[in-house]
């Protein structure tokens, strides 16, 4: 009983302390995934199986809330980068939240207010550069050499394509300039 | 025996080769054939691309599944986080006719189209489906004396409704795997701990922590050799071990020793974490 209630107060301080941000709360409304995040009734069983939460104080029951409620801390927190994707939540909610998919939304409204680690954004400009998320290095070429396998490079007509695409779908803008 | 459109992934392709030889090695052992796919891209990974835009994962993934289905086959993966971005984006794709017109829409723009023709496959689910018996007849000396601490990766198994490997609690599809050859596994409850490469260069020292807490409860079993089916949890035991390391075998490697390949044609040397014994 007890710890049921400092449960509800921890999310009753929040929300007291929350700015809600009406442009965020419809910017999050209008995309797919989203739809479900006033359903979600903290019950916190996505920090029980996190494995983050288990090793440190993030919590991602209270990205969720944030986002619910519209708290432009959703965006604006570092926390937002600590989950590994390893889907462990989405298999537990029992209101059927899609969270990563729910975080990853959040992503792309954080990158475009200019809250993005450097390691994602290298990570994004090698894909630009290359098509790849690695890069084929002298020490690529020498290992495959030995090992008998084919050379590889970075193919011109496929990195066309892939600028192409990039310009299409507004990647290119999302990741220029961060 | 069907043949493939090979797909190792890029992190095995440019970092680690020895794991796309060693593969080789044991995929032709096994009678599988395999066709390069050229002029392919990242699959857009389920980590660090995938989550900055899902739109645009999904036309990336396309690209790549347009061009495995020029080839009339399936797609086969060495890696988790291809296996978990085409595998997912091709079912998205072939269920969902919104997405796949909006994904087609911006795939004109070079010539592509998104058919739906062919099946995303892990290299697990291809050694599950040939079965114990195939694999006992390839084993040409068991290993001795080795505790294999078996470490599945996260995107093999989850987003469960599209991977479909392994439901269980405590997954075992791969104790199993790594049973065929002949070695025993250790008991370790770790089927929902991430490796934590996911964290390297956002925050090293929890990826850290991550990793350790994993090789802790491994230790205390016991384990010898850790075995895995993933090139970046491969990666981040390979590299991150700071002390009394344990030696990380990917999966076709463990295989490969068993089939009697030596650890110099399949570039064991390469491995990080050195051992003289790989308890073959
Ligand atoms: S498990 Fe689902 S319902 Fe419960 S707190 Fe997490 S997101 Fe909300
Ligand atoms: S997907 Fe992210 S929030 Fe969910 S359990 Fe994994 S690390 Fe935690």
């Amino acid at each position: 009983m007890f710890g049921l209630w400092v449960c509800r107060e921890s999310s009753l301080i929040s929300m007291k302390t929350t700015k809600v941000d009406k442009v965020l709360r419809e910017k999050l409304g209008a995309k797919e995934f989203t739809s479900m995040l006033t359903m979600c009734e903290q019950c916190g069983v996505c920090s029980g199986i996190c494995p983050l939460s288990k090793l440190t104080d993030f919590r991602v029951r209270k990205i969720i809330l944030r986002a619910g409620l519209g708290d432009i801390e959703a965006i604006k927190s570092s926390d937002l980068w600590l989950c590994m994707m390893c889907y462990a939540c989405l298999e537990r909610c029992r209101t059927g939240l899609e969270i990563p998919d729910i975080i990853s939304v959040l992503r792309t409204l954080a990158i475009e207010d200019g809250n993005v680690p450097d390691s994602t954004i290298k990570v994004a400009q090698m894909f630009l550069k290359t098509g790849h998320a690695f890069p084929i290095s002298g020490l690529t070429k020498k290992m495959r050499k030995e090992l008998g396998l084919d050379e590889i490079k970075v193919d011109p007509e496929a990195m066309e394509e892939v600028g192409k695409l990039a310009e299409k779908t507004g990647f290119k803008k999302l990741v220029e300039g961060k | 025996m069907t043949d493939y459109a090979f797909y190792p992934g890029c992190l095995i392709s440019t970092r680690l080769p020895f794991l796309e030889k060693s593969s080789k090695l044991v995929l032709g052992e096994l009678g599988v054939g395999l066709t390069d796919l050229k002029g392919t891209n990242c699959c857009f990974d389920p980590i660090v691309l995938k989550p900055m835009e899902h739109e645009v994962w999904l036309v990336m993934a396309a690209r790549t599944l347009t061009i495995a289905e020029e080839t009339g086959m399936d797609l086969l993966t060495l890696c988790n986080g291809c296996f978990c971005s085409l595998n997912e984006a091709n079912q998205i794709l072939k269920n969902d006719e919104k997405k796949r017109d909006g994904v087609n829409e911006a795939l004109k723009e070079v010539d592509r189209e998104f058919k739906g023709t062919m099946d995303v496959r892990h290299v697990v689910q291809l050694i599950q489906d040939m079965g114990q018996e195939k694999i006992s007849e390839k084993v040409k000396k068991g290993p001795s004396g080795i505790k294999v601490g078996a470490h599945h990766g996260c995107h093999l198994i989850r987003p469960r409704e599209f991977a479909q490997i392994d439901d269980k609690r405590r997954p075992t599809v791969l104790d199993d795997l790594v049973s065929w050859v002949g070695a025993e596994t250790v008991n370790h409850a770790e089927d929902l701990m991430c490796c934590g490469g996911g964290l390297m260069g956002v925050d090293d020292k929890t990826g850290q922590v991550m990793l350790n807490s994993i090789l802790d409860l491994m230790r205390e079993e016991g384990t010898t050799h850790i075995v895995t089916p993933c090139p970046y949890c491969f990666v981040q035991f390979d590299i991150r071990q700071k002390e009394n390391s344990i030696p990380v075998l990917y999966l076709l490697e463990l295989y490969g020793l068993a089939m009697g390949f030596s650890p110099d044609e399949m570039g064991l040397k390469h491995h990080r974490t050195k051992t003289e014994d790989w308890g073959f």
